[in-house]
């Protein structure tokens, strides 16, 4: 039987984490080269400013670090583990931050490498307008359909973060949809 | 959603971005269930087209792997994670504190303990006796400022005890100084108060010019442990893209790795500013020497999102092994000029020489000078 890549993805991260578990830091540096661009989008729409996105991406990995042997090789994926402190820290920022500050337009939330400037500044704005939407639903429902539909994640893996059955993350990724179209139809007709 | 809606409405957003379906045509498709699938449709499309256009910056993505390092060596680490120490292996902080204390009793009792152990190595039984009683009197330190002069000392000591290894060719025990010297750092970097960062510039810029000499005359294998520890005090405080770069702090640094590799100290001051440590623009240089790869290339690859290590690995067997592999000669070191850049010295800053250790043999045969310039 060959091994998938998607195996060796799975083993090269087995093996980073035996190493990172007995302290090599270097290997914990690679996992998070791995796993920045996630998380940093993970969050970024949560809290719609780049600099707290950035600020607690770093965050979600020092506590990572610092929390690594609680964390069991045979449990729960890794990537589910980041998630779920990536969470916490967001839940904890926005009880901290209330009101929560407009989400940014401007060109520098957005990887413009193959756009125009008109092209980013646009698709800022919609990005602005996608957060600001977000923020009417509650933090579970914003959870599960940024997992879903940013991360790619499969409703298992899903349910498994937010500790719940999959037909669970199934119901809240239904309401949780329905409230964002809701909320972006409104926020469409008052800019008409 | 029921289990069937939710497959549907998944097979729609393939379609759509895999065959150039349009919503209209998924919607047609599935007539049956139109109405409760196109909110769903569309509010799930929202998402996933945004998602491509959101990721961290360059900049940040420069800088932070480099800070989160720093952070790492400040943190409290796994108990699996943390090294045993051979004397005081298992024993708690506050055991560690307790024998700490007695030791300088002891000490004060004995002058010439302390002094011996004061210019302990790694390596050397007296070198953990140093450090417990360095630890004791970081722990007496009221004042946060006498904390930071305390630590930059002892750092300085660690580099001085790297210099005598390097010396020795003792290339482990040379990592396991510049390791301790790192944690001190990280600690001052997060200790110093904004009153005294003029003085803790001037300190760490002195620093890292010997830690540029150490590079130099370094066994290989120790050369990472030099550059990670060059980051970790070139680091800029709190950067951000758009923020002004002050590279004041670095420029003697600088200037020394422009010499030793031949190109304009402008290059290396326009990596920093890009967001890049001192210690890492030496790895990309030098890992340019050693594989042939230009280094804009090797830079690309890290922005790109591949590890240094993972750089490395593939450099080297592209490039055939590296030059200065353990059991061949190292480069000559070309000590950093001791005058300053060409762009004048910075204010607050020392003009005291990097360590003179002695070093590795000349080039070896047929490797010459030009050969350690990076290709532009």
């Amino acid at each position: 039987m060959t091994a998938s890549p998607g195996n060796e993805i799975e083993n090269d991260e087995h093996g980073l984490l035996k190493r990172a578990l007995n302290g090599d830091a270097e290997a914990f540096g690679d996992l998070y080269l791995r796993y920045l661009d996630p998380i940093y989008r993970y969050i970024y729409f949560r809290v719609g400013s780049q600099e707290e996105a950035e600020d607690l991406t770093e965050e979600v990995f020092a506590r990572a670090w610092e929390a690594l042997s609680t964390f069991t090789l045979r449990g729960q994926p890794f990537t589910s583990w980041l998630y779920r402190i990536a969470h916490n820290l967001v839940v904890d920022y926005r009880r901290r931050q209330r009101p929560l500050p407009m989400p940014e337009e401007g060109l520098r939330t957005i990887a413009a490498q193959t756009l125009s400037p008109e092209e980013a500044l646009a698709q800022s704005q919609e990005v602005a307008v996608l957060i600001a939407a977000l923020r009417e639903l509650d933090d579970e429902e914003q959870q599960v359909i940024l997992l879903r539909f940013v991360q790619d994640l499969s409703h298992s893996e899903v349910a498994a973060i937010i500790g719940k059955s999959e037909g669970a993350s199934r119901v809240i990724q239904h309401r949780a949809l329905t409230k964002l179209q809701r909320a972006l139809n409104s926020r469409k007709m008052s800019h008409e | 959603m029921n289990k069937a809606l939710d497959t549907i409405l998944e097979e729609c957003l393939e379609r759509i971005e895999q065959q150039g379906w349009t919503v209209e045509d998924c919607l047609a498709h599935y007539a049956a269930q139109r109405a409760e699938l196109e909110p769903l449709l569309r509010a799930a499309l929202v998402l996933r087209q945004a998602r491509v256009h959101v990721r961290p910056s360059e900049a940040f993505r420069a800088q932070s792997a480099a800070r989160l390092r720093m952070r790492l060596l400040a943190a409290r680490r796994s108990p699996q994670a943390r090294p045993v120490r051979p004397a005081f292996g298992g024993m708690r902080l506050w055991r560690l504190a307790a024998v700490g204390l007695l030791v300088i009793a002891l000490a004060l009792a004995s002058g010439g303990l302390a002094y011996a152990a004061d210019g302990a190595a790694p390596g050397d039984a007296l070198y953990t006796l140093d450090r417990a009683l360095e630890q004791a009197q970081l722990r007496f330190a009221v004042r946060s400022t006498h904390a930071v002069e305390l630590r930059l000392r002892f750092a300085s000591e660690r580099l001085d005890e790297a210099a005598r290894l390097v010396a020795a060719g003792d290339a482990a025990h040379v990592q396991q100084a510049l390791a301790d010297y790192a944690a001190l750092i990280a600690g001052v970097r997060q200790g110093a108060e904004p009153t005294a960062s003029v003085a803790v510039g001037t300190a760490l810029g002195d620093q890292q010019v010997r830690l540029v000499g150490l590079l130099l005359s370094a066994p290989p294998e120790a050369r990472p442990s030099i550059e990670e520890a060059l980051d970790i005090s070139s680091l800029p405080n709190a950067a951000r893209a758009g923020a002004p770069c002050d590279a004041t702090q670095v420029q003697p640094a600088l200037t020394a790795l422009a010499q030793r590799y031949g190109v304009p100290y402008e290059d290396l001051l326009a990596r920093f500013c890009a967001g890049y440590g001192v210690g890492t623009i030496s790895r990309a240089y030098r890992l340019s020497v050693e594989s042939g790869v230009p280094v804009d290339e090797v830079f690309a690859r890290h922005e790109a999102g591949q590890s240094w290590g993972a750089i490395q690995q593939e450099l080297r067997e592209k490039g055939g092994p590296p030059q200065d592999a353990p059991g061949k000669p190292a480069e000559t070191p070309q000590p950093p000029d001791e005058t300053p850049g060409k762009s004048g010295e910075a204010p607050g800053q020392s003009n005291r020489p990097p360590d003179r250790t002695p070093g590795p043999p000349e080039n070896p045969p047929g490797q010459s000078r030009d050969k350690d310039k990076p290709r532009p």
